[in-house]
């Protein structure tokens, strides 16, 4: 069974999210794990900016606590309807992104909104809560658009480095159940005559877990592959990795992944090691 | 099913590895790929040899002369062995063959593995190491998957020991062995934790059965006091039939638990599978 975090940060109440985990449960039961986490980690902010700089404006929720109410009895609704087993932590800590991360150590997965979380600090996705749990949290993310669906087809982001292959085994370890799923290992190239790496060992390996697997090698700038490739795919999921924080964020600079987050278009996949 | 390394010295090869990998191979469902590491650099006795009159030292084995000639008739015979040994277990094999440094090679080949299997005394060298030798050390701090450490001889797996200290690296290693081997999950799981000081937090605790209730029908929880490496020792050493899970805390925590004094005590003595895994 697999254990799913999921934040409620403040009064959010992430609706599309928890579709999707009763969509995961019907696929092999999971066991989902709510933290309700504070809106603002003072914290962070403090380390930001070296205090809390006079513009930073810091939204304040009426009555919090009775907004947790409301929305962890929602969940209860929720779960008992759909027969989703879970565990409701409500004992709030002052700092989201410790409490967040302590959590994320003993869970298997972690799903995110790719556009409500943290939005009232930046809804500019990703935002710079996000860039942070991508890089820190111990499982692997799963950052989910407003409507996602269960896959029709799996893109595997391969770029023959550790941290791609790291990605791709986690992902068949975490949903063996996905192993029947058309599943595309795609090296994107801008160069013509660069050679598909370790080809024969990666589909080795691959093709143990993925039925129907095929090798696919693109030459195309990374724009044209999710804008175009991608989206012509049977709704698609992209597993991809990351590796240390420069790698991270070079992939973002280069909009590679933060298109697709700031698109809100497909499930992203993300493992580091 | 997994694409599961078994990592060989083709001079000098384990039947009571083999026997060990078969087992995992028939539990996942898998194909064993034997990986015959050829040691390119082999250490053998230097010779005497002369080239335009002049004298040297040469350690290598040229290819054509009879020992190289020797060195691949083992090979050879060893490969037929090590597949006739498979099929006779009814497990599919796939042999690599991988000349160079050995470590170096089962590491680059790790990186498109989901876990591989050592013998404990592989150790491509003539000289007297301790165990585990250079060889083992090497593969455990670098590989880019988990390794285990087949045992002596082996039986069967009825119960899972998990070394856990709180830290990230053993509950990743837990986290992997779980995905790994799913078919494991109706084993009884001991959860081993050494504390030299005050309690755990409870917090902390409480996630960790969490998880632990959702992965496993059967968990038993084992508080022990003193040093770590000593109290584990002591508490494997009456275990049987069991696989050991641990994380690797970097160079420093691997090479103190396999201290000279204990390593080779816990390899002849236990006579239990090891499973390392360090993120």
């Amino acid at each position: 069974m697999k254990k799913i975090l999921l934040t409620f940060e403040g009064g959010n109440f992430p609706q599309e999210t928890l579709e999707f985990v009763r969509c995961l449960n019907t696929l092999s039961p999971v066991l989902l794990t709510a933290a309700f986490v504070p809106e603002v980690d003072y914290a962070h902010l403090m380390s930001q900016s070296g205090g809390i700089a006079g513009a930073a404006y810091i939204p304040q929720v009426a009555d919090e606590d009775e907004v947790i109410e409301r929305n962890s009895a929602l969940l209860e609704e929720f779960c008992r309807e759909h027969v989703i087993q879970h565990v409701v932590r409500t004992d709030r800590l002052d700092f989201a992104l410790p409490s967040i991360r302590k959590e994320a150590r003993f869970a298997d997965l972690m799903a995110l909104s790719s556009r409500h979380f943290f939005e009232n600090i930046n809804d500019v996705q990703p935002n710079s809560y996000m860039k942070e749990i991508l890089h820190s949290v111990e499982c692997p993310v799963l950052l989910l658009p407003e409507k996602s669906d269960l896959p029709g087809s799996i893109i595997l982001a391969y770029d023959g480095t550790p941290s791609s292959i790291y990605a791709i085994k986690q992902f068949a370890y975490l949903f063996p159940e996905l192993s029947d799923i058309p599943a595309h290992l795609v090296f994107v190239s801008g160069k013509n005559d660069e050679p598909f790496p370790d080809a024969t060992l990666v589909e080795e390996l691959a093709g143990q877990h993925f039925k129907d697997l095929h090798l696919v090698k693109l030459n195309m700038p990374p724009y044209d592959f999710f804008n175009d490739w991608i989206t012509g795919k049977e709704n698609p999921w992209l597993v991809t990795g990351s590796y240390g924080r420069s790698e991270l964020s070079q992939l973002f600079s280069k909009s590679f992944i933060a298109g697709m987050i700031r698109g809100h278009k497909i499930p992203v996949f993300i493992a580091h090691t | 099913m997994e694409k599961i390394l078994l990592a060989l010295d083709p001079q000098n090869m384990n039947m009571n590895t083999i026997d060990f990998a078969c087992y995992l191979s028939r539990l996942t469902c898998s194909r064993l790929t034997g990986v015959f590491l050829e040691d390119l650099l082999a250490g053998e006795r230097p010779v005497i040899r002369t080239l335009e009159g002049a004298s040297y030292l040469d350690s290598r084995v040229v290819p054509d002369s009879p020992e190289g000639e020797e060195k691949r008739g083992i090979t050879e015979e060893n490969i037929r062995s090590f597949k006739v040994a498979c099929d006779c277990r009814g497990v599919q094999t796939l042999v690599h063959r991988d000349r160079g440094v050995p470590a170096t090679e089962i590491v680059e080949e790790s990186r498109f593995a989901d876990v591989i299997v050592v013998d404990a005394e592989t150790s491509f060298t003539k000289r007297n190491e301790l165990l585990p030798g250079r060889f083992i050390k090497d593969v455990l701090v670098d590989s880019e998957c988990p390794v285990i450490i087949a045992p002596y001889s082996f039986d069967s797996i009825d119960d899972i020991i998990f070394s856990y200290n709180g830290e990230k690296s053993s509950v990743f290693a837990i986290r992997q062995f779980t995905y790994l081997f799913p078919e494991l999950r109706p084993k009884k799981a001991i959860v081993v934790s050494v504390r030299n000081d005050g309690e755990e937090a409870l917090e902390e605790q409480f996630k960790m059965k969490e998880w632990m209730r959702n992965h496993y029908d059967e968990v038993e929880y084992v508080v022990l006091k003193g040093e770590p490496s000593d109290q584990l020792f002591g508490f494997l050493l009456e275990k049987k039939n069991g696989i050991v899970v641990m994380g690797a805390y970097g160079r420093d925590m691997l090479s103190r638990f396999f201290k000279p004094s204990h390593a080779r005590l816990i390899i002849k003595t236990v006579n239990l599978p090891i499973f390392i895994a360090h993120c």
